[in-house]
């Protein structure tokens, strides 16, 4: 059954999605095909629209809308500048200020709306054309902030992490923010380390000292927006709220620093954000009912197990495996955006991880790792098109200079998927 | 023939239980009907399950009686609290035709019936910080109850505050203090891992709800007489080998959860309860329905 | 046509925002009633959920209307003339059968089978909660006919991967 399930499924799939048919059409239609092969049609509808409700049906799933509509109020105002001032503080004495300055501001930005998109215009935006006049390479500037951009989806709060727990079964969410934040943290430290290092030999400048008066008056502006993230991953780590609690209290939050405290936006924009808010949601959510129908035709099928009997067939070994997973999602992130990829492969590939041992926690990291770096290669990488933009540079330039940047991202990875305590000891500390 | 059975997940003598229904089908048609199962909730939750065997995409399988009720109210009284005496009392009412056999028919005409019920234990509360050694000690407390109005009532009855989670949360909520305890069988303890989190069990035995395997009526028609005889033979069956294998199944995770998460159990007057939830009999008789249940099962309490 | 697209993106966008306002309302009344109170809301939990659903299938009619849903552009960019325009069609034809199909008729199925039982806890029909099928569907399928009348008068293209993925926002 698998065999020729997978064979309709696949080629259905491929077929419609290359058509340039939405992806939650093409993923419906192959799980209806897939389905249609052991049952009459009319009962494959009725399922798929039941999957697709069952699967919207969650309390975890509150958490994405609510994510999404603080992410879009702290885009809206000012915030940006804040943040650029206050990562220039922290990061301005390394070589290379100013692509330090990007590194920094991307990841704080990158956390604070979930957008690696968002971080890369509003920061890059700022600081690429600012590195340019200062004599830096226009290119090099450009893959900076496209290689530092995702870290934003690692670090909590971020809506991959939430997803990816629903398919997983019940990976606690608040385990995956801790594991995600470390994994992040190495990716934003490793590109500052050889950003550093690369400032330094073709010497770039670095920044002058700020008087402490500034440094406090540029913290003391930053401060309501990085408390957000003090907020969220706090309150989850000691326990004060849960992952859905704390994208209440996000929004609530939001609200008062949005319209009370810095009062960037008038309250009558208050509607245009819900509007905006439901209409990402939409998208997200519609791909991943789409995802459930799929995955419930696989199940139906025995795809999982059959492919599961097939990589365990060329290999037991846990190193070599993972391995092949691991090349396995870089191929699909080339081709693939995070949120599809997270829902139709981790009822595929969790089972196998957790076979030869892998504790589903730490595989979530490994894969949205995995999947943010596909965001940032060719040939299908919105990030990479989005920020050679920004930059003005073209593609092709922008992807020779990140070429030491992709070396040490895979470096990363290995370490995060060979050495579990990296991700796992955060979170086993607090008990989640 | 081959029969699609999907569960989500299950204590181990329940899973075994129900492979020996498959055995017991497969044996007794000489091989011509077997039965595919799709475990450990491939297929999904317990609710959309059985939307899928009234859809007609699955042919069987097997929910909580707790979730029943949304599906034909009168499942709702197999929640009440305190309905049967003992264990013996509720193998005497279940195993009578005359009881169970209105509910099972119930849902006839949605596209389903029951074939036979499988023992799942008493429900007791367990909680994080204390024993509940009387009502009292349930006041205020938050209590996760299962998503059944019955259950909630009941709660709400001893003084407690019910909140209607799914399963999967409670360990977290319970550790992070969002929950007080929860009211389960002893394999919550185990199988679940609560015992971690929750170190006091206290046996007021409220509930002993059943599990009820569920078939299509469009399978049944579609299955020869002589299949069909066979098909609820083999059910009936495997509820006598599931009684066999339970009580030493519970026996070992109450071992288990002394010995490995260090769970005290503990022993309350059980009388005081049953007051407390007197006014839910008394709002029973506005369903002429239940009563009728209620009135059956009670009877049944002398025979055991 | 104009008007009516306008009255859609007007009465969909309008309960997309009022479930939104409400589900914050509910959120932060369960957050304050747990903490403060120490009495948490039972029904709290059930509402959110549905909302959810209400929310995202609304949401998705919405961005149809839009056409933010995300696909492969990588052919439609590599192609010109008729070919391209042969499958910037199929766009709003496969969302018509697609809404049709799987929400409006599969959807129809599930309000049927789902009407007499009743949510646990609000004890609301459970069909009110699988109409977010049907509703969605037919408001996708509206939406997709209007797309497809402003293809053929030539008066909209679709936005392309970059458009998209600034205003999805990922
Ligand atoms: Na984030
Ligand atoms: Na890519």
């Amino acid at each position: 059954m698998a065999g020729p399930a997978s064979l309709i499924l696949i080629s259905v799939f491929g077929t419609l999605a290359l058509l340039g048919i939405p992806l939650a059409i093409s993923i419906t239609a192959a799980a209806l095909a897939a389905v249609a092969l052991v049952a009459p049609l009319d009962m494959a509808l009725f399922t798929s629209a039941q999957k697709m409700l069952a699967s919207l049906d969650s309390f975890s799933l509150l958490a994405v809308p609510f994510f999404i509509l603080s992410g879009v109020m702290m885009n809206s105002g000012g915030i940006a500048v804040r943040l650029v001032n206050f990562a220039r503080l922290i990061a301005g004495r390394i070589p290379g200020s100013l692509a330090q300055t990007n590194i920094a501001g991307n990841m704080l930005f990158g956390s604070i709306s979930g957008s690696a998109i968002a971080a890369s215009t509003s920061i890059g935006g700022v600081l690429v054309p600012m590195q340019a006049e200062e004599g830096y390479d226009r290119d090099f500037a450009a893959a900076v902030n496209i290689a530092s951009a995702p870290t934003g989806m690692l670090i909590p709060p971020t809506t991959a992490f939430i997803i990816y727990s629903l398919v997983s079964g019940g990976a606690s969410i608040a385990a995956l923010f801790l594991g995600g934040a470390v994994a992040g943290l190495m990716w934003g430290l490793g590109m500052m380390a050889l950003t550093s290092l690369i400032a330094w030999r073709r010497g770039y400048p670095v920044g002058g000292r700020t008087g402490w008066r500034e440094a406090l008056r540029i913290t003391r502006e930053a401060l309501p927006s990085l408390m957000l993230i003090v907020i969220v991953i706090g309150g989850i780590m000691f326990g004060v709220f849960t992952a859905v609690e704390a994208s209440g209290i996000a929004v609530i939050y939001t609200m008062l620093l949005a319209f009370v405290i810095h009062r960037t936006t008038p309250l009558r924009n208050f509607p245009s954000f819900l509007l905006e808010t439901a209409q990402v949601t939409g998208t997200i959510m519609l791909l991943l009912a789409a995802s459930a129908a799929l995955s419930f035709a696989m199940a139906f099928t025995g795809i999982p197990a059959a492919v599961t009997s097939l990589i365990l067939g060329l290999s037991d070994d846990p190193v070599m495996v993972m391995l092949i997973i691991n090349a396995v999602l870089l191929v699909i992130g080339c081709f693939m955006d995070i949120g599809p990829a997270i829902l139709i492969f981790t009822p595929i590939l969790l089972p196998i991880a957790q076979k030869v041992g892998y504790d589903p926690v730490h595989f979530g990291v490994i894969l949205v790792f995995n999947l943010a770096i596909g965001t940032i290669t060719p040939p299908v990488g919105t990030g990479l098109f989005v920020g050679a933009s920004v930059a003005k540079v073209r593609v092709e330039r922008a992807i020779r200079a990140l070429g030491p940047f992709y070396i040490l991202l895979f470096a990363i990875l290995a370490l995060v998927t060979y050495v579990p305590a990296l991700t796992l000891t955060l979170p086993r500390l607090f008990d989640l | 023939e081959s029969l699609r059975f999907a569960y989500a997940s299950n204590a181990t003598p329940t899973k075994e239980a129900m492979a020996h229904f498959g055995e017991l089908v497969e044996e007794k048609t000489g091989g011509e009907v077997t039965v595919q199962f799709f475990p450990d909730s491939q297929l999904g939750g317990e609710r959309e399950l059985v939307e899928m065997v009234q859809g007609g995409l699955l042919d069987m399988t097997k929910v909580s009686g707790g979730l029943m009720e949304s599906f034909s109210p009168v499942y709702g009284v197999f929640s009440m609290p305190y309905l049967f005496d003992s264990q013996e009392h509720f193998y005497a009412a279940m195993d009578n035709p005359e009881v169970t056999g209105p509910v099972y028919e119930s849902t006839r005409d949605d596209g389903m019936v029951a074939l036979t019920y499988y023992d799942s234990g008493a429900r007791s509360f367990y909680t994080k910080d204390k024993p509940i050694m009387k009502v009292e000690d349930l006041k205020g407390l938050k209590i996760r109850v299962m998503q059944s109005p019955t259950s909630i009532r009941m709660v709400e009855m001893l003084g407690g505050s019910p909140i209607a989670m799914g399963q999967d949360e409670v360990y977290t909520s319970i550790q992070q203090g969002v929950l007080d305890g929860a009211e389960n069988n002893e394999f919550a303890i185990t199988i679940a891992g609560h015992g971690e989190v929750a170190k006091h069990y206290s046996y007021d035995v409220h509930t002993r709800i059943p599990d009820i395997m569920l078939i299509s009526t469009a399978t049944l028609d579609r299955l020869s007489e002589e299949h069909r005889a066979a098909v609820i033979e083999a059910a009936k069956e495997s509820t006598e080998f599931q009684k066999q294998a339970w009580n030493e199944a519970v026996e070992a995770a109450k071992k288990q959860s002394e010995e490995e998460f260090g769970v005290q159990f503990y022993y309350p007057e059980v009388a005081q309860f049953q007051q407390a939830v007197q006014p839910m009999y008394d709002e029973l008789a506005a369903d002429p329905e239940k009563q009728l249940l209620f009135d059956a099962i009670r009877a049944a309490a002398g025979n055991s | 046509m104009r008007a009516l697209r306008r009255a859609l993106d007007i009465g969909v966008g309008a309960v997309c925002c009022g479930l939104l306002a409400a589900m914050i309302a509910v959120l932060a009344w369960q957050v304050f009633s747990r903490y403060a109170l120490n009495a948490p809301s039972t029904f709290s939990e059930e509402a959110l959920r549905f909302g959810v659903i209400w929310v995202s299938l609304l949401g998705a009619a919405y961005s149809t209307g839009r056409g933010t849903h995300m696909a492969v552009d990588l052919l439609r960019e590599m192609t010109r003339g008729g070919v391209r325009r042969a499958l910037e069609f199929l766009v709003p034809l496969a969302f018509l059968i697609f809404s049709l199909a799987v929400l409006v008729r599969g959807g129809l199925h599930g309000v049927e089978i789902a009407a007499r039982q009743t949510s646990p806890v609000l004890q609301i029909p459970m069909g009110y909660i699988y109409a977010s099928l049907p509703v969605s569907g037919a408001l996708m399928a509206l939406y997709s006919v209007l797309n497809l009348v402003d293809l053929v008068r030539d008066r909209r293209r679709l936005p392309d991967d970059l458009e998209r993925m600034i205003i999805a926002g990922d």
